[in-house]
């Protein structure tokens, strides 16, 4: 079984005219295109069209816009009528409201600098989010290699944003207790905001030297040369240095803690 | 044979964060006599309806509007063609079109 889609085209004015017939027989033409109607209001033609494997959805939109009598397409994907309990817990988790919103263009899978050592792409990510696909998505590395670039949210046609559906992907990763076997991330996580917490900035020297302590620390003595330059240069405080206010800073994260529902 | 048109619909983010709710409101529209199908669908709308009115579309709208997670919804009649390219026509060829150009009713 296919993925049915709805493809909305306007037409441009100067072939609105005289080139819906035209228009029609060129749509008709494509194989994975159903029916052709044409409508009034903001769209000139609504199709219906089923795609299997390896084609797309995105490409034959890519196809059809391509055609200069062409203006604007939409494309509205049909989703399965069922109950999906996953995807309804992505929504309902901060930074995964706009799954929903996705067209599976692949824009964001494009962009991305770390797709090659993802497990999934982003835009796959999201196909498995709606195909209900909880374990597949939440063992998965992809979130974890997410470098947070925003590349990939400031390219979505659609405004969804993919580097905070990742971060709510690494919560419920970790609230459930899935998390990629190779990943650190976390304990950099940890380490990072133990060290915000003590001292209201980053302790360098701590701060690696929990990470390491907590992951591999013979990766440690790689560093060490990096260390001493910085060390020997001023850039590396031994001591972590406390900013003022740090009891306002704790009751901030205090009730930022609260709000957000952490435990 | 009445008048065949797509309403595209925008529901209510609460509706949509929860796919028990959609099925729901669905089912809701499915209820209503004109509608031929309703399909959930993502991207820039929520639910594809398509509907078979006797007489205006613009009754079956309303119908559709009056539900409170309806937040947009947008018409889209459905038109042969050849109706629309007799909208096209400057009003001052009309007269140079003969009666067998019109399409028939």
């Amino acid at each position: 079984m296919g993925t049915k889609a709805y493809l909305m085209v306007k037409m441009e004015m100067s072939y609105a005219r005289d080139g819906h017939t035209d228009g029609m027989k060129e749509l008709k033409a494509m194989p994975e295109i159903e029916t052709v109607e044409p409508v009034s209001g903001d769209y000139d033609f609504v199709i219906a069209a089923t795609v299997d494997a390896p084609v797309r959805v995105a490409s034959v939109a890519s196809e059809i816009r391509a055609k200069e009598w062409v203006k604007n397409l939409d494309v509205l994907k049909v989703e399965p009528a069922a109950p999906n309990p996953f995807l309804d817990e992505v929504c309902s988790t901060p930074g995964g409201e706009c799954v929903r919103w996705c067209v599976q263009c692949g824009m964001c899978s494009a962009s991305c600098p770390n797709v090659g050592k993802m497990d999934y792409s982003p835009r796959k990510i999201i196909a498995l989010i709606r195909a209900g696909r909880r374990y597949d998505v939440l063992t998965s590395n992809s979130m974890w290699v997410c470098a947070s670039c925003y590349l990939c949210t400031v390219r979505c046609p659609k405004d969804v944003k993919p580097t905070e559906l990742m971060h709510a992907l690494e919560r419920l990763s970790f609230h459930h207790g899935l998390r990629h076997g190779a990943t650190s991330t976390p304990a950099m996580y940890n380490a990072f905001v133990n060290s915000i917490n003590n001292n209201g900035r980053v302790h360098e020297l701590g701060l690696m030297s929990k990470f390491y302590l907590k992951t591999n620390p013979l990766a440690a003595l790689k560093m060490i040369p990096i260390g001493l330059k910085l060390l020997s240069r001023g850039r590396m405080p031994l001591k972590p240095r406390k900013i003022r206010g740090i009891n306002q800073l704790k009751t901030i994260i205090e009730k930022a803690n609260v709000l957000g529902g952490a435990q | 044979m009445g008048t065949k048109a797509y309403f595209l619909i925008n529901v209510d983010e609460q509706i949509t964060q929860n796919q028990e709710h959609l099925i729901r409101a669905t089912g809701e529209l499915e209820k209503i006599p004109e509608v031929e199908f309703v399909e959930p669908v993502s991207g820039i709308y929520d639910l594809m309806v398509k509907v078979d009115v006797p007489i205006r579309t613009i009754f079956v709208a309303n119908k559709i509007l009056e539900k409170e997670w309806v937040t947009r919804l947008l018409v889209l009649r459905i038109e042969p063609v050849e109706h629309r390219r007799i909208e096209h026509i400057e009003p001052e060829k009309i007269s140079e079109l003969s009666v067998t150009h019109l399409p028939q009713a």
